[in-house]
């Protein structure tokens, strides 16, 4: 019986000090950091790429991190970017996104801003399996290929060749004369615009000529057309080809003309303050196309984001800073829905959810083939400049008509 | 078109490919000096022209001077730069003698050119800049069009090169540059100092780049890697028209923007850097050393 007493009081000593070392080790531990959540963005950010234009997406990432980590991440857990520069060069694009996916072992990647690059870049994406959101990459063959881990929340060449050409029918323009870029975006979207044109069976006779992206004149091509004037020149070449471009075709006296309007395809008019000093008063009655105005239709997201830049940088965002946020926030609110990191769960919540951008509501399509996972309705816009150094908030919205704030206006004749 | 339209169309044509070859010439002018005096290829030239065409910017905009003030400034610069480039990257890979000195003077300067286009990237940011215009004003000759900083950048490249190369030809100077162009050794033994030579080859070569890049910030935009195709254009026109030879870049030059503006209008815009290439192969193979370069030899 003593024993039996003294067995079960030992025991119960045993119990108590147990208890009390674990309640003890409890206490002492310190709680460990939620481990962060780690998010690659790819742009180009030196030479020979386009940095402007990546660093501007890159800006529109940072602001939608910035967002969720004031708010205390996503359960608890910080995003972390690791910024990478693709150079724009299609191999430096395919290494680094190896980097971030072996070294870093980051959860998923957002960004891009160079078709090609980004057609490197999706083939280590699809072999790693790691889910991608592209932010501003044009070319419809990148959805062609329908890689399960790739979505695009970009502007995409026949989403954007089916609003040119219903534009030019609005106009009435019936000769259009195209000169794109060397690139997949530039040689991508003349197709694209020649697909459209039979799809929409519109009385156009096109043509289009491929330059170089990095070209330093484009006179000779310009001059060519000076005999025979189309209605419409159309040009898809980034900046500063671009600027270029659109400064040599007004000193060469072919467009903006009374006869000829000139219209840029690339999204690029609309960085005014770059563009006046370069093209002058070559910019005036100017059109051009653009997935973002300061005076369009924007969500409330927009209009924060807008404010968000506007504080931060002391200007006005471009499209391309709306694009790198709804990259970025489509990542997120993906990573969130899941509530995982995995990769698998992530893409798969990238595939269902729906959000709200800064231009509207963001869901990727389910169609095949152009459409495959892009964000389908992104809006676009026709606007044209009528004065001399003009912002973009300034510029005439001409098209689609529902958004349209006045009409064409023409240069007189001289 | 009528014969008379082609015609037209065709002097237009030709026009516009000379007054691109005479800009082309102007960067090229200072590559040739550089290496017919020193022996070495300078990669990180575009990289002074670009930093020509910076300083002519924030002259203007910054600190108020005149567009010829600050044209001047830039010179300044480009020639501060060359000589330091002389002084820290060259006389090092001079004083190698034989030993993988080339190597050396490829490897330094291509390290140079990417260093220095990082550098402005960082310092002046990504923003596409263009200073006001020189001459606003847009000039008539018959079908011919011409806007005023295009007229300008023509004038004066045209004044430039041709001073450049009566002083290289008739200066006691120019006498001594082409001297050690020559022959190093005979030269030196005649009182030459190659030191001074290479400073000197160094110092117009980064001026007129700078030169350059100011004159041609207007028409052809400011930005971080702005020098890049120019030096690639560069390098062709001076195997064109023959290493070290001035004239022969000036002639190669022309000869380029000819080419290209022909090639782009009757043929295709897209292939428009394979003309060049064509008429350089056509050249190497019938003039091995350019049109205007002499046969030399390494003592």
């Amino acid at each position: 019986m003593v024993r039996k007493t003294a067995i079960i009081a030992s025991g119960a000593a045993v119990a108590v000090v147990v208890a009390v070392a674990v309640l003890f080790l409890l206490q002492s531990t310190p709680t460990r950091p939620a481990e962060p959540i780690r998010i690659g963005l790819v742009v180009p950010l030196s030479s020979p790429g386009a940095y402007t234009q990546g660093e501007e997406i890159k800006q529109g990432a940072e602001i939608a991190v910035e967002e969720v980590n004031a708010k205390g991440g996503i359960r608890g857990r910080q995003i972390v970017l690791y910024v990478e520069d693709s150079q724009g060069l299609p191999e430096k694009g395919r290494a680094v996104v190896e980097k971030l996916i072996t070294r870093d072992s980051v959860h998923a990647i957002v960004g891009e801003y160079h078709s090609a690059v980004a057609m490197a870049e999706i083939e280590v994406i699809n072999r790693y399996g790691i889910p991608m959101v592209l932010a501003s990459t044009w070319a419809d063959a990148l959805r062609e290929k329908e890689y399960a881990p790739v979505f695009n929340v970009s502007p995409y060449n026949a989403g954007n060749a089916d609003h040119i050409v219903k534009f030019l029918m609005h106009i009435g323009a019936t000769t259009v004369i195209m000169l794109n870029e060397d690139t997949d975006y530039g040689v991508g979207l003349a197709k694209a615009m020649q697909d459209a044109i039979r799809r929409l069976n519109a009385p156009i006779r096109f043509s289009s000529e491929t330059v170089e992206r990095t070209s330093k004149d484009f006179t000779p091509v310009l001059l060519k057309y000076k005999t025979t004037p189309p209605d419409i020149l159309v040009t898809a070449v980034t900046p500063p080809g671009g600027f270029l471009l659109w400064k040599q075709a007004y000193e060469v006296g072919l467009a903006p003309t009374a006869k000829t309007l000139l219209y840029d395809a690339s999204g690029s008019f609309q960085r005014y303050t770059e563009m006046w000093p370069a093209v002058g008063k070559g910019g005036q009655y100017m059109a051009g196309f653009a997935p973002y105005a300061p005076h369009m239709k924007l969500t409330e997201t927009g209009k924060k984001v807008v404010e968000t830049f506007k504080q931060k940088y002391g200007r006005e965002p471009t499209y391309l800073v709306m694009q790198g946020y709804d990259a970025m926030k489509a990542m997120l609110t993906a990573i969130q829905t899941a509530d995982s990191t995995e990769p698998g769960k992530i893409i798969q919540a990238l595939r269902e959810i729906s959000f709200e951008g800064t231009r509207g509501t963001i869901k990727f399509s389910k169609e095949r083939g152009v459409y495959f996972q892009q964000w389908k309705e992104i809006p676009v816009l026709s606007l044209q400049y009528t004065q001399v150094d003009q912002s973009i908030a300034q510029a005439t919205i001409l098209f689609p008509v529902e958004y349209a704030t006045g009409r064409l206006a023409r240069p007189p004749s001289s | 078109m009528s014969p008379v339209e082609f015609l037209n169309y065709f002097f237009l044509q030709l026009v516009y490919g000379l007054s691109l070859g005479l800009l082309y010439g102007l960067m090229a002018v200072g590559l040739s000096l550089i290496f017919g005096v020193t022996k070495m290829i300078n990669f990180a030239h575009g990289e002074i022209y670009m930093l020509g065409g910076y300083t002519y910017f924030f002259t203007i905009t910054l600190v108020g001077l005149s567009p010829v003030l600050a044209m001047l400034s830039s010179a300044l610069v480009g020639i501060l730069i060359g000589v330091m480039m002389e002084r820290y990257v060259f006389r090092p890979a001079y004083n190698m003698q034989q030993q993988a000195r080339d190597e050396y003077a490829i490897i330094a300067t291509f390290g140079l050119s990417i260093l220095l286009q990082n550098l402005a990237l960082f310092w002046f940011g990504t923003a596409i800049r263009t200073p006001p215009p020189i001459f606003d004003a847009k000039l008539t000759f018959g079908l011919l069009e011409l806007f005023g900083d295009r007229v300008a950048a023509i004038v004066i490249s045209s004044t430039i090169l041709i001073t450049l190369y009566l002083y290289v030809a008739k200066s006691w100077t120019g006498a001594a540059l082409r001297a050690v162009s020559q022959n190093m050794n005979a030269a030196s033994i005649l009182g030459i100092s190659k030191t001074k030579m290479n400073a000197l080859s160094l110092a117009v070569g980064g001026g007129l780049a700078a030169l350059a890049g100011a004159l041609l910030s207007n028409v052809l935009l400011v930005y971080p890697d702005m020098g890049v195709i120019p030096t690639l254009k560069a390098f062709v026109i001076i195997v064109l028209g023959g290493m070290g030879s001035i004239f022969g870049s000036l002639v190669g030059g022309l000869l380029l923007g000819v080419v290209e503006a022909l090639g782009s209008t009757f043929v295709s815009v897209a292939y428009r850097d394979v003309y060049g290439f064509i008429v350089l192969i056509l050249v190497l193979l019938l003039k091995p050393n350019g049109l205007f370069g002499e046969l030399a030899r390494r003592i």
